[in-house]
């Protein structure tokens, strides 16, 4: 029987399709969206199956003589509880016997907590209030098809093939990094083999769980840790990194390369915004820790990084 | 008798009234429709989607508005897939395959389909009479491209391949600096070329040696000559490769490192390092190109307009964007060949190296190293990465 794997060609989907079929020996079937490239999936000869992440029927035939089926995100806030529905229908239909759903945890959209602080449900944007609908809804949903769920909630997923390591390494390389605050806010992070560690356990264990646990890193990192570490890694010079005392940017010139860059805009959203997550609800229940230190997944994450810059070596 | 006052002479065909200029807005005097005296127009099919034939709709605009080609069916084998190309010009007919197209003999298909339909559609189009012209690969394999030609050669068709960069100033600009050594002789080459893409159809099944690999060899080749293979690896754990490493060795002892990725977006930048200068090329930008002379003080870069002469009285000017777009150059030389007006500049028959190179690059391949996979993960990797029959598992 099979694991189902949709968002193959994400950031968690690909790690996950490499540590089951490659570390595990799993049988895979990876789900990509019906007009995705699978250019990471075909480095293996494993069963593809495209479906729409929104379409119930399409994914159920998807899930079929599988398992275990496990949903890697990368839908949008406004697709996310009509895929989350949809995944759940289509494992039920499919008589999946467990179905793992990782969502990234609501942001609270104010900037006026101390950082490192919780914030409250009703801080969340409503783009954000239906995440948590969506997984709400996951769970209903298995329940009353007899599937077993789990809903892992991560911070921000980082390591090979992570949009925020490849936008801080091209940030440092054109000497446009930046850090409000000096860094000092929390770095939710995660980096990717932690989760693929919950994944495995929920995909063993007997537990059964009502409520969505969180993953992440051990540590307590800093935005500023981040960065530095990556600098370091990649030789690129720490001084190529300004900070300022509060969220304002540096300077008129990084004022405008924030505003019309998006993904730089993103970035500074999420320091701002992200608070300390911990995972004791995911330690008592599934038995979680993180296994990899967040100064190894940087590393990890920063070999990564060269590799797709075209500095590879042969295998030994 | 009656005198009839109808003349007996045949009359003169009126004359169709002279377009306006403006009503062929982008185009120049030259390349606005003749009244009489211009060659028919080819018919033209096409193969493929909007997104892979996105370099050429420019030219093909241009030609058809001047009156060259008339594009007359649109083949696609996605339900839709064709419908914002049969949009673009206004004779032509969606059809499904090439066999359900409604065009006459003598025709020119391009074939901008996935490189493991080119044969099938290739000897369709044969049949058909069709001349062929495919994009860049030719096929999968040198074997497979060779039965290409020799089913156009069987029919007396032309088959011709799609290598723009054959007629991009910035890469015949470096090639006459690695023949004529205008800044001294070429010490080494870099490139990084490759981008993920953009949607399935886009992508399909074949590996970053294949797309964009097959076009790199042709270029580096063109610019330099056959090189030694001294070592290729890539990331394909069973399936095909998502990124690749070649290391040649081209005559006079150059080195070449060649970075291909179909995982994420690469420089695409195409660096030669002379005695006394650099030229950096970049697909993205195929008609110009930055320069570095020696120990100037800063570097070079643009477009090109004719030699210049010392003394001369006028200078002439720059070509047009559209007069310099090397695919329309291709497109109008292969027009010129089914015509008979001109030799065909890049037949088929010059794709088969690179795609051999290509071939021997797979036969001596080991598996690039993935460092942040652990340890059980690289050994199965390198398990997976071997011929089935080498295989201990």
């Amino acid at each position: 029987m099979k694991i189902a794997v949709t968002g193959p060609e994400s950031c968690l989907g690909s790690r996950l399709i490499e540590a089951l079929h490659l570390g595990d020996g799993a049988s895979v079937a990876a789900v990509p969206a019906s007009e995705s490239p699978t250019t990471l999936t075909a480095r293996f000869s494993i069963d593809l199956r495209p479906a729409d992440p929104c379409g119930a029927e399409s994914l159920r035939k998807a899930f079929e003589r599988c398992s275990s089926a496990i949903h890697t995100g990368g839908t949008t806030a406004l697709d996310a509880k009509r895929s989350a529905i949809a995944f759940a229908r289509a494992a039920a239909g499919a008589r999946v016997r467990r179905a793992i759903y990782v969502s990234s945890p609501p942001v609270p959209a104010s900037d006026s907590r101390e950082p490192g602080a919780a914030a409250a449900m009703t801080d969340y944007p409503s783009g954000e209030r239906s995440q948590a609908a969506a997984e709400r809804q996951f769970l209903s949903e298995c329940r009353r098809g007899g599937v077993n769920a789990f809903v892992i909630r991560t911070g921000i997923v980082y390591g090979p093939r992570s949009p925020l390591i490849a936008e801080v390494a091209m940030e440092l390389r054109e000497s446009r990094a930046w850090l409000p605050r000096h860094g000092a806010d929390a770095f939710s992070g995660v980096y990717v083999d932690n989760v693929v560690a919950a994944i495995r356990l929920c995909l063993k264990t007997k537990a059964v769980l009502t409520e969505p646990v969180v993953v992440a890193d051990a540590e307590t990192a800093t935005w500023r840790d981040v960065y530095h570490l990556i600098a370091q890694d990649l030789d690129l010079s720490g001084s190529r990194i300004r900070s300022t005392p509060s969220g304002a940017a540096v300077g008129q010139d990084e004022a405008r390369s924030a505003a019309s860059n998006a993904q730089v805009a993103h970035l500074v959203a999420l320091q701002q915004r992200a608070p300390k997550l911990e995972s004791n609800a995911a330690a008592k229940a599934l038995g979680y820790h993180a296994a990899v230190a967040f100064s190894d997944g940087i590393r990890r994450s920063c070999q990564w990084w060269r590799f797709v810059q075209g500095e590879f070596e042969p295998a030994a | 008798m009656r005198t009839s006052t109808h003349s007996t002479k045949r009359r003169a065909p009126k004359k169709p009234a002279p377009e306006p200029a403006d009503s062929h807005p982008g185009l120049t005097a030259d390349e606005t429709p003749a009244v009489r005296g211009s060659p028919p127009a080819t018919d033209v099919v096409l193969a493929g989607s909007a997104a892979t034939m996105a370099d050429y709709m420019p030219a093909l605009r241009i030609l058809e508005s001047a009156g060259a080609i008339r594009v007359q069916a649109v083949v696609s084998r996605e339900p839709g897939g064709h419908s914002s190309l049969v949009n673009e010009f206004r004779n032509a007919r969606a059809a499904p395959s090439v066999d359900k197209a409604v065009v006459a003999p003598g025709a020119l298909v391009v074939l901008a389909s996935l490189p493991h339909l080119h044969p099938a559609q290739a000897g369709a189009a044969f049949r058909r009479g069709w001349h062929v012209l495919t994009l860049s690969p030719l096929a999968r394999s040198a074997p497979e491209a060779m039965t290409m030609l020799a089913t156009a050669q069987r029919h007396e068709r032309l088959l011709a391949v799609a290598l723009p960069h054959r007629f991009s100033a910035g890469v015949n600009y470096i090639r006459v600096l690695c023949h004529d050594q205008l800044i001294g002789p070429l010490i080494r080459v870099d490139v990084h070329d490759g981008t993920p893409p953009a949607a399935a159809g886009a992508g399909g099944t074949d590996g970053a040696l294949v797309e964009p690999g097959v076009g790199v060899l042709d270029l580096l080749t063109w610019c330099m000559g056959p090189p030694e293979i001294e070592s290729y690896a890539d990331d394909a754990m069973g399936g095909v490769e998502a990124n690749a490493s070649l290391r040649l060795m081209f005559p006079e002892s150059v080195p070449a490192a060649i970075h291909l990725s179909r995982d994420w977006p690469t420089a695409r930048s195409y660096e030669f390092v002379f005695e006394r200068g650099i030229a950096r090329w970049t697909p993205r930008r195929p008609e110009s190109l930055q320069l570095q002379l020696a120990s100037a003080p800063a570097a070079l870069e643009g477009s090109f307009r004719p030699a210049l002469v010392a003394g001369a009285a006028t200078v002439p000017d720059a070509a047009s964007a559209a007069e310099a777009d090397p695919f329309r150059a291709q497109l109008q030389n292969v027009l010129d060949a089914i015509a008979r007006r001109a030799p065909l500049a890049v037949p088929a028959a010059d794709a088969v190296s690179a795609l051999a190179m290509a071939d021997a690059c797979r036969a001596r391949r080991t598996l690039l190293r993935q460092p942040w996979l652990s340890h059980n993960e690289s050994v199965h990797a390198r398990t997976l990465s071997m011929p089935i029959g080498l295989r201990r598992e």
